[in-house]
Parts: C-alpha cells; structure tokens; sequence
C-alpha cells in the first residue's frame, strides 16, 4: 500500500497552527525519516497520518482512497504506529500486550485464540525477545519496552509502520538495533515512516527523508539531495558540521562545539555582535 | 507455558466454584434458625424432585428467607467486583472503586428521597437505581460540556458529581425526622441484604446476567482500552463508544446492586486486586474470576453479620473492617509494585 499526504494541514481548537499544507508520498520497502527540531510537530504529524488527531485541512489517500471516509478499523489494518513510550497501568505479560496488535483484524467479541499467539510468538521471535515473552511490560527496560511495542505493530501486520522517535530512549547500541531492525523491516516490503531529531540517523538509514521546520514548511526528497550542513544549521539554529568520512563511508553531522559560558552560538549570530 | 497457565486459570476457577457452592450450603443452614447441612440438602432434593416437605417449617426458612438472601449477598458482591475490575480497567488505575462518577452517592439520595416520601422497599430499590444512573448520566453531560472525552474529565466530574449528590443527601438527611426517617436512611446507608425479597432479587437478576455476560464478552478488550485511548485508537476501536458501553454496562451493575443493598465498600476496590493476584491482569481471566470471588467474599461476609452476634452488623462495617486490614495486606504482597 502507497499512502499520499495531500496539503495536509494541523491547528488545535485554540488557533495554534503546527503545519499549513505538507504534501509528500510514504512508498513501500522505503524508510522515510521525519526530521526536525522539538516541537515542529513531528509526532502530530504521524497522529494525523494514524488518524489519532483529525487533520484540519487536506487529506490523506490510501492507494488512491480517502482516509477520512474510512473506519478506524481500516486505517488500523493499513497503519501501525509505535509511541515513543508505553505506559503500562497492570503487571501484563510481554506476550499478553503484544497479542493485542491482532485487534483490527478480529471480531468485537473475539478473544486471541492458538492462531493470534502464533502470530504474536512469531512477532516475539522476530524481534529477539523470547526470553521476556512471559515477563511483566513494567518491569523490562525501557529499551526492551520499545522493542515490545515494535513487536506489537509486527502483529498487528500494516502495510505502513509509524515510529515516534524510537531511538529516544536507547542507548547507542540498541540504537543501530533498532534502525538496522527498520531498515530490515523495509527490505521486507513495510512503509517505514520514523520520526527523529537526529540528523546521524538519516545519513546511517541513507534514505527518504521529510524535514519539518518550526514553522510547519516541509522539504520532502532523498536525504543525499536534500539534507545538507546549511539546511540543519538553519533548521536547528545551531553550527552543525556535515563530514564525509572516507573511513566508513557515510556522512555524519558533528556540532562544531560550545560557545563560552556553554552556550551554542551561530556563526551568523557571532558576526552581527561583532 | 500457555497451556500451564490456562490450566492453573481452571483449575482456579473450578476451586472457586467449588467453595462458592460448599459455602453456600453453610450459608443455608446457619443462621437463628441452625440446620443440619443433611437437612438442607434433603429439602433442596425434595424441592427439585417436587416431593412433599417432610418439613415446612425448614422448607420456609430456605426458600423464602435464606435463598434470596445468599442469592442476593452473591449478586451484589459480584456485581460490585465485577464493575470494581471494568472501572479499573478502563481508567488505567487500580485505586478505582465502582462509585467514581457518582453511582453509589446518587442511589443513596434516591433512597433517601423515596423513605422520605414514604416509600417501602420496592420504592427505595427504583429510586435508588434511577438516581445512580441519574448521577453517572450527569457525570457524562458535565464531561460533554468540556467537551473532553478523556479518562481524567471523567473521572474530575465524577468527583463534581458525587460532592453534589452527598451534599443534596445532607439536605435530605436535615430535614428528616430524626427518630424515623433519619435512622432509616442512616442505616440503608451502611449496607445490608437482610430484608431483600425474591421479587427484588429477580428485578436485578436481568441486569446482572446482561451487563455481566457484555462485560464478559468484551473483556479482551478492556485490556486494550488499559493500554491508553491513543493505543486503543490505533488497534482500530471506536474508544468513545466502546468505553461509553462498558461504563453503561459497570454503572448499572453498580446502581443495581446499591439499590438492593445500600452503599457497600471497600469490596470493588480491593477484590479486583485479590482477583490479580491470582491470574494476574489479562481482564479475560480476571472477570470470570473476579465474579465468583466478589460473590464468595459477600457471602461470607453477611454470613458473619447474621451468625456471629446475636444482632445483626452492617454489611459496610464488616467490608471496612476486613477489607482494609485486607488491603493493606494486598500492598505488603505488592510492595514492589506500589515502591
């Protein structure tokens, strides 16, 4: 499945506009990274693209279809999206919460059966995490929790999987697991849509990308055409250095460092002092 | 591992099937009136192989008193459970008790309007059940006019409510003449199936077999909407309605039971818990569960409130007593939890 966002445009009920019009497509077997500063609207944008917040302009196409003239259920079926973090109330088993993503595609009144714990299991296997399967979600590592709602959305088997930030929490090394997992995941034919304020990860991932700025203006393209050192300075109001590095053969962004007392100057806000 | 688990849930269940039914037959033969457990199974037998009582005067004792009694003391207690666990479910805490948006301090001014228009029973049993649902439906309006549709604008219009309704039952409690209508809305208030009869055993009956068998079937469910709203969103579920139905479903056990036996406490907050503590919090396990054990607890409870003394103590005074020592018990066990 193809999606199409269609000058898809956000304002909550008291006026405040996070984005006008955002027009880009989310392609199978691709890892598009949404890329920007905090509070750009990043994880509004997937709540719109899941159907969590109505859009308040534009659209959203399903291989051609409308999503506002769908069931939730639908949508459910197509999109699977994983929060930055669960909140678990109750002591579940892993394997308990991961189950559930099965939901959309059972009956009001059914209950998981062998064949819903199989996919679960198969979820489980997929992701590594046998050994926590029967373990309660509260009290396995925060790393490990975001592993298990991506396990979830595996379940749930969407065409297209939305990730907020899911590397916020981790550390480096479950970091490249984690985006190595994702660009797996695309290989295997998924929509893979990521949100992150990370511009490293963009040049690991070597993909699609969208970059969202404070003021709701989106560039959407491939991120060796578009992601660039004048474009993240600008966008993160910071001097950001983009090297390539012979060695390993990518990109990488580095900050060029503190200015005194610790504070990050520009190099542009330097010379107008001057 | 699965299957392990699932024969320990029947194996609990069956356990607790088992002494909700020996109790049962305790329950019928103590009491003023002290029978012999042969003696009750014997009238039981004629009753249904529709022979003639070898004893009427037992036969009395167990049909018109003590079996609407023990049949309500199980309905009640599982009612209130039951809701107890859906409450907390649905609002993602475990502190939650069925009275949250108001039920139980609205039914307790429905009854106290029908003593003081001079009501009997069946009067105090309407009253006090359209008045909970009255209070929930209040609840439901105020979170309307926020126009929120989130756990925590219900549950702060709950508390709107619920001060509303205990302050309305001050009044009413006021102006009340103090030797007959004060004590009789004092006592309603403390809780006690003693006087309930077969016909307002059945008129709940309905009730409690519809929502419960609701809440049953959507149980799986329950643990989703646990999960949070935006997470019950994106696994496909209509949230509004589907938490609209089981709040519907919980608030009418909850009015139901109140108004059979008055304001009962302590029993749907800390059940729910004993129910987790021995399947843990899949809400397809837990219900079942949670009936059979709120049904057993409430049974035994007014069992003691008629045969351990010679007057009879309040149904809410045993649950405060017993549930709280018990709670607290529940927390030690928990402590990593609550840490």
């Amino acid at each position: 499945m193809n999606i199409s966002v269609e000058s898809l445009g956000f304002s909550y009920p008291n006026g405040k506009r996070v984005f006008k019009s955002l027009t880009f497509q989310i392609t199978k077997g691709r890892v598009l990274s949404i890329l920007g500063p905090n509070g750009a609207g990043k994880s509004t944008l997937l709540a719109c693209i899941a159907r969590l917040l109505m859009p308040t302009r534009g659209d959203i196409l399903f291989d051609g279809r409308s999503y506002l003239r769908m069931r939730q259920r639908e949508i459910a079926c197509a999109v699977g999206l994983v929060p930055q973090d669960i909140v678990p109330s109750f002591h579940y088993s892993v394997l308990d919460y991961v189950v559930t993503g099965c939901a959309p595609r059972m009956g009001l009144f059914q209950k998981p059966k062998a064949e819903e714990y199989e996919i679960a299991w198969t979820a489980i296997r997929r992701m590594r995490l046998e050994h926590i399967a029967e373990q309660s979600i509260m009290k396995i590592s925060g790393g490990e929790r975001q592993q298990v709602a991506i396990a979830r959305v595996l379940a749930q088997r969407p065409s297209v999987i939305l990730l907020d930030e899911p590397t916020s929490h981790l550390d480096i090394g479950n970091q490249m697991k984690v985006l190595s997992m994702l660009r797996e995941l695309a290989d295997d034919g998924y929509g893979v849509v990521m949100t992150t304020h990370n511009p490293d990860h963009v040049f690991l991932l070597d993909d699609e990308v969208a970059v969202l700025d404070r003021n709701g203006n989106l560039i959407f393209g491939n991120s060796h055409d578009i992601v660039n050192e004048e474009l993240l300075s600008e966008l993160y109001g910071t001097n950001l250095r983009v090297l390539d590095l012979d060695e390993i053969k990518r990109r990488v962004c580095i900050a060029e460092g503190l200015g005194e007392n610790g504070q990050i100057t520009k190099e542009s806000d330097a010379s107008e002092e001057m | 591992m699965e299957f392990e688990r699932n024969r320990r849930y029947h194996t609990i269940l069956a356990g607790l099937a088992a002494a909700l039914a020996g109790f049962c037959l305790i329950a019928l033969s103590v009491g003023r009136y002290s029978m012999n457990p042969a003696d009750v199974i014997r009238v039981l037998v004629e009753r249904i192989t529709d022979t003639t009582p070898s004893d009427y005067a037992m036969h009395n004792v167990v049909f018109i008193i003590r079996i609407p009694r023990i049949a309500s003391a199980i309905l009640v207690g599982a009612s209130l459970s039951l809701s107890g666990a859906v409450y907390q479910g649905v609002f993602k805490n475990p502190l939650v008790s069925p009275d949250l948006l108001g039920v139980s301090s609205g039914a307790c001014v429905g009854a106290a309007i029908a003593i003081l228009g001079g009501g009997g029973m069946s009067m105090i049993q309407v009253s006090a059940f359209a008045m909970g649902m009255i209070a929930v439906s209040i609840s439901v309006a105020i979170t309307r006019l926020l126009r929120s549709d989130s756990n925590m604008a219900l549950v702060l219009a709950g508390i709107v409510t619920s001060g509303f309704m205990t302050s309305v039952l001050g009044i009413l409690k006021y102006v009340a003449d103090p030797e007959t209508q004060l004590a009789e809305i004092v006592f309603w208030q403390m809780g006690s199936v003693a006087s309930v009869n077969r016909a307002q055993m059945l008129a709940v009956l309905p009730v409690f077999i519809i929502c419960g068998s609701l809440l049953l079937a959507l149980s799986w469910r329950i643990n989703i909407l646990s999960f949070g709203e935006d997470e019950a969103k994106t696994l496909g579920m209509n949230v509004p309605l589907f938490r609209g139905i089981v709040i519907a479903c919980a608030s009418f056990l909850t009015a139901s039971a109140v108004s059979i036996s008055g304001t009962i406490g302590w029993i749907g907050l800390v059940i729910p818990h004993l129910g987790r503590l021995l399947t843990g919090p899949n809400n397809t396990k837990l219900l079942p569960v949670t009936i059979l054990l709120g049904g057993l607890f409430m049974l035994i409870v007014d069992t003691l409130s008629r045969a351990a003394m010679s007057v009879e103590i309040p149904l809410s005074i045993l649950t405060g007593i017993i549930g709280a020592p018990f709670f607290a018990w529940l927390l030690w066990r928990q402590r990593e939890a609550v840490r």
